[in-house]
């Protein structure tokens, strides 16, 4: 049963998350903040990056129903499953469209946002931390939910990291 | 096939690629995309470069067959 405090605290964090992304949105973006401006050839990139991401939950739902199916036991439960299927997507979504510079907007300043994702990172791991020393990542052999914090927490830690890789690689190919 | 003739036009223009890129548009790496070759342009970006360098379709995009 939730309670008034529990509800109330709830509503604080979902509060708290809003304000940030509001700040993030309005440090991250040069010009017009509310507007995702892209050009066609990173259009494209999304395009054939959304595809990538696409098969790529399709065959992840393809093993997991398999192993489902053959396993005696659930190892994970569907609400669990079901998230980290759609990191993994985003993971291959982010990765192909970074590589390929469509996936920061022509307003967008991808320092401010790859230090965002660092810090929201931190506080994943410092959240699943918690989960792991209160014992709720796996409950009776079974991976519950809160393993999304983990792989949440890896996802921002590898679209910063790809950044990063990426911008180093481009100085050295900058304008000649 | 690099596109030789856009970066000249834009050397003798004295644009860097993110001043071309700022005019028409479009992010740097799709200028420099264009003239490595690696990016072939819409025709409404064709226009909006040739524009922007004073220059014909033919003189910058035309290939001899």
């Amino acid at each position: 049963m939730l309670n008034f405090e529990y509800m109330l605290g709830f509503l604080f964090g979902v509060l708290c998350a809003l304000i940030l992304i509001a700040l993030i949105i309005k440090l991250s973006r040069k010009g017009h903040p509310g507007k995702c401006i892209v050009d066609e050839r990173q259009r494209l990139v999304r395009g054939t990056g959304f595809k990538y991401a696409f098969f790529t939950l399709m065959i992840y739902d393809v093993i997991l129903a398999f192993l489902m199916e053959f396993c005696l036991a659930p190892f994970i439960t569907a609400p669990a499953a079901a998230l980290l299927g759609i990191c993994l997507s985003i993971a291959v979504f982010a990765v192909y469209c970074i590589w390929n510079d469509g996936y920061y907007t022509l307003n967008e300043n991808p320092k401010v946002i790859t230090t965002s994702f660092l810090l929201i990172a931190l506080l994943n791991l410092i959240n699943f931390g918690r989960y792991v020393h209160e014992g709720e990542v796996v409950v009776n052999h079974v991976i519950e939910v809160p393993i999304v914090t983990l792989a949440a927490a890896l996802l921002l830690l590898l679209v910063a990291f790809t950044t990063i890789l990426k911008s180093v690689r481009r100085k050295g190919e900058d304008e000649e | 096939m690099k596109n030789l003739r856009l970066k000249a036009a834009r050397a003798a223009m004295d644009f860097s690629q993110q001043q071309l890129a700022d005019k028409v548009g479009v992010s740097r790496q799709t200028i420099s995309a264009i003239e490595k070759g690696d990016y072939n342009p819409t025709i409404h970006l064709c226009l909006d470069i040739c524009h922007c360098l004073g220059k014909t379709l033919d003189e910058l995009f035309w290939e001899e067959p």
